[in-house]
């Protein structure tokens, strides 16, 4: 498969993987919201046959309701980010911004394997220019190769930071390595990602950790 | 008749929980297999309500082990994702025989449980 037939047959896999995962998530906030407000009915039903309800109790639910909201916001603010993703094939990103997009992305799945993922910017804002969808999914699978490389529990940290002319995210996984010999990194995937976006890739420390350098932007 | 409610979110579980207080039934509620374990392992319930995703294994593994504790318990499945269809498949392989689809009404719930001690 060539390059274009490579970048699409996984971009359209990691789009699917992302959109259920964020699906998921806005059912598990409907869902609670709607226990919640069914247990403020409840709680009415009873003072209605002349049971005392504690009010205190009620204005709780309505906080909790509200909290839900701000969630489930916050969550199709970040999938409208992601879709938005492949409007311009070369635009200037934040590369701050871009890691945090891929943090709430994959923070459900990685969770659920009792994994942590958080962003460190020790640097100033730095911008690149390029497809922001494809550098997102090229973060994406260096975040999944790093999770793949510990076993049980643990934590990846994405870096943003710079050299001379180039920025780089750093990916970086704490806990314990897996004794396994890791995979190939870049796959035919990576690579074609890489190509996409303009960067380099070099894999340190048995896998351990990731520096992906791409040009800085002037403009 | 006692309940348990495992499910990664704990606000949900937790509301459904005392719902289902309010309407007699015992329910306890836990926010990962390993809590499920335990308290299996410490007490028996009639009915476990599995996420179908809960952290570090599948629900359906889940299911496996804690039949292994107590073969009498009985398994209904909650999904917030994927095909109705694909979970379905999913649900029957691992003999649960019942499903909820989130968000669940509290009666269709109580509904699924009755019967499914009736079987």
């Amino acid at each position: 498969m060539d390059r274009e037939g490579i970048l699409l047959d996984s971009g359209l896999q990691f789009f699917g993987t992302v959109s259920a995962s964020i699906s998921h998530e806005i059912k598990n906030s409907l869902a609670t919201m709607r226990e919640q407000a069914g247990l403020m009915e409840d709680l009415l039903t009873m003072a209605e046959r002349g049971m005392q309800i504690n009010l205190e109790r009620l204005r709780d639910l309505a906080t909790r309701i509200n909290r839900q909201t701000e969630r489930a916001d916050e969550i199709v603010k970040n999938l409208n980010r992601f879709a938005h993703s492949v409007d311009e094939p070369s635009v200037a990103i934040g590369l701050a911004d871009l890691a945090r997009l891929v943090c709430a992305l994959v923070h459900r799945s990685a969770s659920q394997k009792g994994m942590e993922v958080a962003v460190r910017e020790p640097a100033p804002s730095i911008t690149v220019e390029t497809h922001p969808f494809f550098l997102a999914h090229l973060l994406w699978q260096c975040v999944q190769f790093a999770a793949s490389r510990q076993e049980g529990r643990g934590a990846v940290e994405i870096e943003v930071g710079e050299g001379g002319d180039q920025a780089c995210l750093v990916v970086r996984s704490s806990g314990t390595l897996s004794d396994r010999p890791p995979p190939l990194f870049p796959d035919s995937t990576e690579t074609a990602l890489l190509d996409r976006v303009g960067a380099a890739v070099t894999v340190a420390d048995n896998g351990r950790e990731l520096t992906v350098q791409l040009p800085k932007h002037t403009g | 008749m006692r309940v348990l409610l495992v499910d990664d979110e704990q606000e949900l579980v937790s509301t459904l929980a005392e719902r289902l207080a309010m309407r007699g039934i015992e329910a306890d509620w836990v926010t990962d297999p390993d809590q499920a374990l335990e308290r299996v392992k410490r007490s028996g319930y009639d009915v476990a309500v599995l996420d179908v995703k809960v952290p570090k294994i599948s629900g359906l593994t889940l299911k496996k082990q804690l039949e292994e504790l107590r073969p009498d318990m009985k398994f209904i499945f909650m999904t917030g994702h994927g095909s109705e269809s694909d979970f379905r498949e999913g649900v029957e392989q691992a003999g649960a025989g019942f499903y909820l689809i989130k968000p669940v009404k509290i009666e269709v719930l109580i509904e699924r449980i009755r019967e499914v001690l009736r079987d």
